[in-house]
């Protein structure tokens, strides 16, 4: 708490408030013809001004010392406003607070369309980061839950992370509104066949197949579908049919060497069975 | 040999600084007034070594020498020539070439200014401080950051701008208003300490200095509006101001620059304020050194950011220096600044002034913790925090508010003291047309307490704006916009329209994203829109490929995405669709398949965003009617009676 403060002027500085208070009689009679101050507050205001002029004027020929006192101000008040003001701006950068991806900026984040946050979410997918892309997946559903490329992605990420039952419920959303999405019907019959029981597997082999039939332009569902034929039901024309099929839709370099070599072995060993 | 002369022109810039830099210590010191008058043909040295060197990188740029590091580094062959000549900008080294100039010029144009005053200590301390900065950034030019490095053996073509940077022509302006604006306020900054170091503290100096302090205002005011355009024409994103923290690096010098325009006018007219107005002088000149620090040093990642660089520590240091210094100089002058005047009443133009720059600052201090906060946290235990969007906003929304209001009712108030009666009478009419305004919005369909409350005090500034200049016609005819107070009240219009565009553009925005095949089509906010056809073509090295969309009633537009080959990710380019009633903006979400004519737009309509680039033009149109002089009577009587 502050008290008031009696000071001394040196002559420079009664020089100072002499020309202040003199501009401030002339701003005074401005505003006063303009109408900006009614009479009475003009006759207060101005009765003040020439009260303290005339008090410099002494003061400067030496008459009298001249002292001003300033208002007592509760600095109290301005340092608990100051306080107040910090901890309510600390507790809401804290509760705005996350943790940043790598890339992202320290402040401020542009409205991005789930389209685009769904990009980020497959590259970080891509990149094996599952957890970055199931927290990015999970927003974009947040904001679009019937976005199929989003249930679709999000199934793949429950499939990887050894949660069939998730993923066969995100893909089953997707086929009620389209039921022939060759992506969906190819990721829940390779799911399914791949549990040990006959009845389920049964029902992803005619998930392959559906999606087989749809003639898609990926070679995803032939060779999961040639896997099953070779693997699971001993179907070596079959398997041999699925993965030529696959060969023709331009896999990988890696990945046609490799169904290369296994026509080759699945030929040989057809080719020795006895008929 | 274009190198090399770039080499002897950041050479000549930095002997022209040293060599003026230490004649005036010697004036100031030896009191020979001979010595001041030498500092002409050192600041004429230095101006010229820099545009010397720009030239030089001018020329390196349109000719493609790509011996040249940073030209082969920035530019390629293909690069249009408007974005040669913006690639000085665009990058580490270019950009500081490109202060180097700004502030050579502001220096020369003082020196010519004050020829007549150059014996006057203040303006000698002002050029000295100037003086000092300028040898600190052609110090960088000179070695951390060299923009004239040589290749040994050139390669055949340059690897070329981030593609964000040069596909649009407002990159050719933006930064340069922007520097216009930075490297200006080094003027009042100037002056600021020469007034504190000969303890000339009246309020002289901060008249001679008006007008550099409006120049660099508006230039700064134009150039973040550019920034923020140039984000809603390339980033492709819809928005145009993200929080992101070069947006706040180039909004915090802003925030204290305005509150200063409007505090100074206190001490203008009441002697009051001293050692805050120096305060927010020092504090805006620091903001901008600590941009620049923010910008240049990699301590963020954004779109903005160049490149990570030794300079942190030596602008970090600089940032130091101005804080150390100020606060040991306003200490120093403490008794001198104390104030002849005090605040009659608080309901008042100067208790309104003073509200005003209360919440300038506070703004400030909540975008300035915003940014920082990250920083700080990572420095103590490592962490990575972003401090999210909503922090800004729920922050800010109501100070905003406040500041619309506090911004109506200033120009109703008188000096010194305004009666309830008074302010009554003279916000009605603010007020009604505020009222019909918010009234007009709801009929129109807005809703939501803040949006509509912010409308109708947008409404009530413009009426009060309005009210100043209709009565000061009545005695000045069209000088009334003239002057600080009538190019105030204009700038305070465009801020209103800038406030309705920001308001409406945020709160009411509708969104669609469509799968269409071509005569496909779909509809946002009753806007509808068609695929027509999509292109696929090679632009030099670069995949174009291009959807003509046409959106109903106002003709077929084309949003493309690029994929640059020395580039990851394909460049979305929006096409936006503009009118004074709303925006409709098309954006493509990604490259479509091969041998595919099926595209993702995105489609956004939002209303009055226009509105935000006509406020924008508006408060340029003020600032410089704000530096044109106000007629204005001055004499006492009473002073003769005194002398």
């Amino acid at each position: 708490m502050s008290t008031a403060r009696p000071e001394t002027f040196n002559d420079e500085k009664l020089a100072e408030e002499q020309e202040f208070l003199l501009r401030s009689l002339d701003d005074l009679e401005d505003e006063h013809s303009n109408g900006d101050l009614s009479d009475s507050e003009y006759e207060t205001l101005r009765n003040d001004y020439m009260r303290r002029l005339a008090a410099v004027a002494r003061a400067r020929k030496g008459e009298t010392s001249t002292t001003f006192d300033h208002r007592p101000q509760s600095r109290f008040w301005w340092l608990l406003a100051i306080g107040v003001t910090a901890v309510i701006a600390g507790i809401a950068v804290a509760q705005f607070s996350g943790l940043r991806a790598p890339g992202d900026p320290i402040s401020g984040e542009i409205d991005r369309s789930p389209r685009s946050r769904l990009a980020d979410a497959q590259n970080l997918f891509f990149a094996d980061d599952l957890e970055g892309a199931r927290e990015v997946v999970e927003e974009v559903l947040r904001d679009a839950p019937s976005m199929q490329e989003a249930l679709l992605l999000s199934a793949r990420l429950h499939e990887r992370s050894a949660d069939p039952l998730s993923a066969v419920r995100q893909l089953d959303q997707v086929l009620l509104v389209e039921p022939q999405h060759v992506e969906a019907l190819t990721l829940r019959g390779w799911i399914l066949v791949r549990i040990n029981d006959p009845e389920v597997r049964e029902e992803g082999i005619r998930n392959l197949d559906e999606a087989v039939a749809l003639k898609p332009e990926n070679f995803d569902a032939y060779i999961f579908r040639g896997f099953v034929a070779r693997e699971l039901q001993g179907d070596l024309t079959l398997a041999i049919e699925m993965y030529q099929e696959a060969l023709k839709r331009s896999p990988p370099q890696a990945m046609q060497s490799q169904l290369s070599q296994i026509l080759d072995e699945m030929r040989t060993e057809l080719g020795s069975r006895p008929e | 040999m274009t190198a090399f002369l770039g080499t002897v022109g950041v050479g000549l810039g930095l002997v022209g600084a040293i060599g003026g830099a230490a004649t005036l210590v010697m004036a100031l010191s030896l009191r020979r007034s001979e010595h001041h008058r030498r500092v002409f043909w050192w600041v004429g040295t230095m101006t010229a070594g820099c545009v010397i060197a720009v030239l030089a990188m001018e020329v390196g740029l349109l000719t493609d020498n790509f011996s040249m590091q940073y030209v082969a580094a920035n530019s390629t062959r293909a690069t249009p020539w408007l974005y040669k000549v913006a690639t000085l900008w665009g990058a580490l080294e270019g950009s500081l070439l490109l202060w180097a100039l700004v502030l050579s010029g502001y220096v020369a144009a003082v020196s010519i200014s004050f020829r007549r005053r150059i014996e006057d200590r203040l303006v000698a301390w002002a050029l000295l401080t100037m003086l000092a900065v300028c040898v600190f950034f052609f110090g960088l030019l000179a070695a951390p950051a060299d923009p004239f490095g040589t290749l040994l053996v050139a390669p055949l073509d340059g690897e070329g701008l981030n593609p964000l940077l040069r596909n649009h022509p407002l990159m050719a302006i933006h930064p340069v208003m922007l520097y216009l604006g930075y490297v200006g306020f080094t003027v009042p900054f100037g002056f600021a300490v020469a007034a504190l170091v000969t303890g000339r503290l009246g309020e002289g100096w901060l008249v001679t200095t008006r007008v550099w302090t409006l120049i660099a205002w508006g230039s700064l005011t134009v150039g973040i509006l550019l920034g923020a355009w140039w984000s809603y024409e390339v980033l492709g994103w819809g928005g145009y101001w993200a929080w992101d923290p070069v947006e706040n690096a180039s909004l915090l010098p802003w925030l204290t620059g305005t509150a200063f325009l409007h505090s100074v006018i206190v001490q203008e007219r009441r002697g009051m304020l001293r050692v805050w107005n120096l305060s927010l002088l020092l504090a805006t000149f620091a903001l901008t050194i600590f941009g620049t620090f923010l910008t240049r040093s990699g301590v963020i990642d954004s779109v903005h950011e160049f490149s990570a660089s030794s300079l942190g520590p030596l602008l970090l240091g600089l940032f130091a220096t101005i804080v150390i210094l100020s606060v040991a100089l306003v200490g120093w002058r403490g008794d001198q600044l104390r104030s002849p005047g005090s605040i009659d009443s608080p309901v008042s133009r100067e208790g309104a002034f003073l509200a005003n720059n209360l919440l300038f600052t506070l703004v400030a201090f909540i975008i300035l913790l915003g940014t920082v906060f990250p920083l700080i946290v990572e420095a103590i235990n490592n962490d990575q925090l972003a401090v999210g969007r909503p922090y800004f906003d729920r922050m800010l929304l109501p100070l905003g508010i406040a500041l619309l209001l506090v911004m109506g009712v200033a120009p109703l108030l008188t000096w010194r003291s305004t009666n309830g009666h008074l302010l009554g009478t003279r916000a009605l009419g603010p007020a009604a047309l505020g009222a019909l305004t918010m009234a007009a919005a709801v009929w129109l369909g807005a809703e939501g307490l803040g949006p509509v409350l912010g409308i109708g005090l947008g409404g009530f500034v413009i009426g009060s704006a309005v009210r100043h200049l209709a009565l000061t016609a009545r005695r000045q005819g069209w000088r009334a916009a003239t002057g600080r107070a009538g190019g105030g009240m204009v700038a305070h219009i465009g801020v209103s329209l800038l406030a309705f565009g920001f308001i409406a553009s945020t709160s009411f925005s509708e969104e669609g994203e469509f799968q269409l095949r071509p005569g496909e089509g779909g509809s946002v906010a009753g806007h509808q829109i068609r695929f027509v056809e999509l292109t696929d073509e090679m632009d030099g090295p670069n995949r174009v490929v291009r959807a003509q969309i046409e959106v109903e009633g106002r003709g077929v537009y084309a949003p493309a995405i690029t994929q640059y080959p020395t580039f990851g990710r394909p460049i979305a380019t929006p096409s936006v669709a503009t009118s004074l009633v709303d925006d409709v903006y098309l954006s493509l979400v990604a490259i479509p398949e091969e041998n595919s004519d099926v595209v993702v737009v995105r489609v956004l309509v939002e209303p009055l965003v226009g509105w935000i680039w006509v406020g924008g033009f508006v408060i340029a149109a003020g600032t410089v009617l704000a530096i044109v002089p106000e007629r204005r009577k001055r004499h006492s009587e009473l002073e003769d009676a005194l002398a």
